[in-house]
């Protein structure tokens, strides 16, 4: 059988290798667009300030647009210029937004090019709304963790992530974060019982040991920056397998159109254009995998109905993850030395239960080790000399929270299009409206947080609690969601589209609901799982 | 290939209206200072003091490079009070302080604090300078606090002296249209 899959990012490229694996044929298609090689593999972050011939430009850009300067406004992604290209997308790329600030991605690997690694199941309370529970996905889960290598173990967060096989040994951690947790070991049962604070190891895609010409990780404080020894998982390495089958033809540097429907409403391929411009092309197969992210396959499922029917439709149940930052000072921690040479993302993680385990708040922990810290100091209410001497004192007790919380399908959050002028591609409309219980959702979890972090000797500095705006996590679902009905705009259990046969959506879009936790593993496992059981 | 269209990241600096005559003591620094001054010369002036400010440590004639070339792209700032502002911190690391402590709080995106801020960053990731940003003499938590408390009370009195200084010449600035 002869596979369009669009799309490279997670759920694309497992989907693919499953389906190459089973001796389909697979035709790949991404925007293409890809970034430097990191360099100096075995130096860390501070000795390429001292190695690299012209530091500054490397950190901040050639254009030094890397720097954060006091009038910056939008919301602060600390993306560095080796990654940039990941948000590069074509001129012809239009879209406006109420309510949701959204990222895109054209890149060879998708968003997930520049995410934290973050590997978290869902439990049964959390798929109640899918039509497959946890059992169905363990395997899943476990064949991910086989091929990308997952670090954890299991402890007190363990009550929230169902355990798979396959996991590694979790990496080491930094002075914060070993402060962080021989604290938690002493005031556990209070913080469990009056707080319901838990506090473990994350599960990061991360390498502790080589693994299928990848490095295990070697603490240089790099993650941000682009990991060097590919310890880091990004789906680029899994299209790296792809690629080196046979059957697997390439095409990047497309950007689809819309779908190819043949007769009886089959979806039978794909009209895709160049991202540098050019004239569209057609690109057939048997059948035809959307995995383009939840707003990239809703936009061409909404552009191939104006085109087939003539009719701008709408679909509702856009979902994203709440995001809230709360930074914080470790008092234990103050006057230390920074530990340059860590793990720079998440090696702790904050379980906030809640009465309803589907409503689970999830926290990541980020101890603030390499980082340009210009953003921060500017912040501080001082003039620059004093803040600097104040982030020096302070910057190894430094920390910060991200909280995590669930959402909904509701009918006021949309995606809609508008057409475009001839020969050019649809504008796509998101409106998103939050729901009228999230302040107090908010505010309490932002509350047991506080306290939490009290007990562990923490302050939470006032006014610095920071609500992201929606779409900042890029944890997009929900338009096209698998149900058990009948809906022309709804898919089946293995994401089949019930308006067109043949085309199967692997993405986020047809999440009925969305956990806190991050999405992306489950994103990975279901791609697996449906390449496994419908084809 | 470029960002999308609704995304816009472009630093932006305020600009500020031109003003009315002010105290005599003041009006011959704000006839030299309220256009801006020429690029070369005075940027290679105030990138030697701002890293003196900053870090205690001579410029580089790298440092003056990327920050010359990051004060090129910034947009100009045609306010008055910020050129002023930015020329009298450029005459000396103790009057910087107090420009900058005084550009903090009031005018925190303007031209004197966009190029602080610039410069420190080009600092952080460029050798010696960066060394000495996050040099730190270990300590248990305890003193590293009553240090925080030192640092902030004497930053605080800086502030309190520049806007005893500046916000009179704000003021006076601002009301001459």
């Amino acid at each position: 059988m002869r596979v369009v899959v669009v799309g490279t990012g997670p759920s694309g490229v497992h989907c693919a290798l499953t389906l190459l694996r089973k001796g389909h044929e697979v035709v790949l298609i991404d925007g293409g667009r890809t970034g430097p090689v990191p360099p100096a593999p075995d130096t860390s972050f501070n000795r390429l300030k001292d190695t690299l011939p012209d530091p500054a430009r490397y950190f901040l850009g050639d254009d030094l647009s890397g720097i954060t300067l006091p009038s910056t406004e939008k919301e602060y992604y600390g993306i560095p210029p080796d990654k940039e290209y990941i948000f590069d997308v074509p001129d012809t790329f239009r879209y406006r937004s109420s309510g949701f600030e959204p990222l895109f991605s054209f890149a060879r690997g998708g968003l997930a090019q520049t995410w934290t690694g973050g590997c978290y199941p869902f439990n049964d309370a959390e798929l109640a709304a899918f039509p497959f529970g946890c059992d169905e996905l363990m395997p899943y889960y476990a064949e991910v963790a086989k091929r990308i290598g997952i670090t954890g173990e299991s402890d007190d967060l363990a009550r929230f992530f169902p355990l798979h096989d396959g996991l590694m040994p979790p990496l080491r951690l930094d002075p914060h974060s070993t402060n962080l947790m021989e604290k938690y070991g002493k005031q556990r049962a209070k913080l469990n019982e009056r707080h319901g604070f838990y506090m473990g190891r994350t599960r990061v895609a991360t390498l502790s040991r080589d693994m299928n010409g990848r490095q295990a990780c070697a603490y240089l404080g790099r993650c941000l920056i682009g990991c060097p020894r590919d310890a880091l998982y990004t789906p680029s390495y899994t299209l790296r397998e792809c690629i080196a089958f046979d059957a697997c033809e390439y095409r990047p540097g497309f950007e689809v159109r819309r779908l190819r429907i043949g007769p009886g409403g089959r979806a039978t391929g794909v009209w895709a254009a160049p991202v540098d411009g050019g004239d569209e092309v057609e690109l057939t197969g048997d059948r035809v995998v959307l995995a383009a992210g939840a707003l990239g396959t809703t936009w061409i499922v909404l552009s191939t109905v104006l085109h087939e029917d003539g009719e701008v439709l709408e679909l509702s149940g856009l979902m994203d993850n709440r995001q809230v930052l709360v930074p914080f000072l470790n008092l234990g921690m103050l006057g230390k030395e920074y530990a340059a040479d860590s793990y720079q993302y998440h090696l702790l993680g904050i379980g906030l239960d809640q009465p309803a385990a589907r409503e689970y708040v999830h926290g990541q922990v980020t101890t603030l080790t390499t980082a340009l810290m210009h953003p921060i100091i500017q912040k501080l209410p001082l003039d620059l000399r004093s803040s600097a001497a104040v982030a020096r004192v302070a910057h190894a007790a430094l920390g910060l929270v991200n909280l995590n919380f669930h959402d909904e399908r509701r009918d006021d959050c949309r995606v809609s299009i508008e057409p475009g002028a001839p020969g050019r591609p649809p504008t796509l409309l998101l409106s998103y409206v939050p729901s009228p219980a999230e302040p107090a959702r908010l505010r309490r979890a932002i509350q047991t947080l506080k306290a939490g972090l009290g007990t562990l000797g923490c302050i939470v500095p006032p006014g610095m609690t920071h609500i992201r705006p929606m779409g900042a996590s890029v944890h997009y679902a929900g338009t096209l969601p698998m149900s058990d009905g009948s809906g022309p705009w709804t898919t089946t259990s293995h994401g089949e589209s019930r308006a067109w046969p043949g085309l199967f959506i692997a993405d986020g879009a047809t999440y009925p609901f969305l956990p806190a936790k991050n999405i992306t593993f489950t994103l990975m496992a279901n791609a697996v799982r449906l390449a496994d059981q419908a084809f | 290939m470029t960002r999308p269209r609704a995304l816009d990241t472009e630093p932006r600096v305020p600009g500020e209206r031109a003003s009315s005559p002010g105290p005599a003591e003041l009006a011959a620094r704000i006839a030299t200072a309220s256009t801006p001054p020429p690029a070369s010369r005075s940027v290679e002036g105030e990138c030697g003091t701002f890293t003196r400010y900053l870090t205690g440590l001579a410029t580089t004639p790298y440092v003056l490079e990327r920050y010359a070339q990051a004060v090129g792209s910034l947009p100009s700032s045609d306010g008055k009070f910020d050129n002023v502002l930015l020329r009298i911190a450029a005459s000396g690391t103790a009057r910087t302080r107090l420009a900058d402590a005084y550009a903090r709080f009031f005018r925190p995106t303007g031209a004197l604090r966009t190029r602080l801020v610039t410069l420190l960053a080009i600092l952080e990731t460029t050798p010696p300078y960066y060394q000495r940003l996050e040099a730190i003499r270990p300590s248990g938590p305890l003193i590293a606090m009553v240090r925080v408390a030192g640092t902030v009370a004497a930053g605080a009195l800086v502030a309190i002296a520049a806007a005893a200084l500046f916000l009179p010449l704000q003021l006076v600035l601002r009301g001459r249209r």
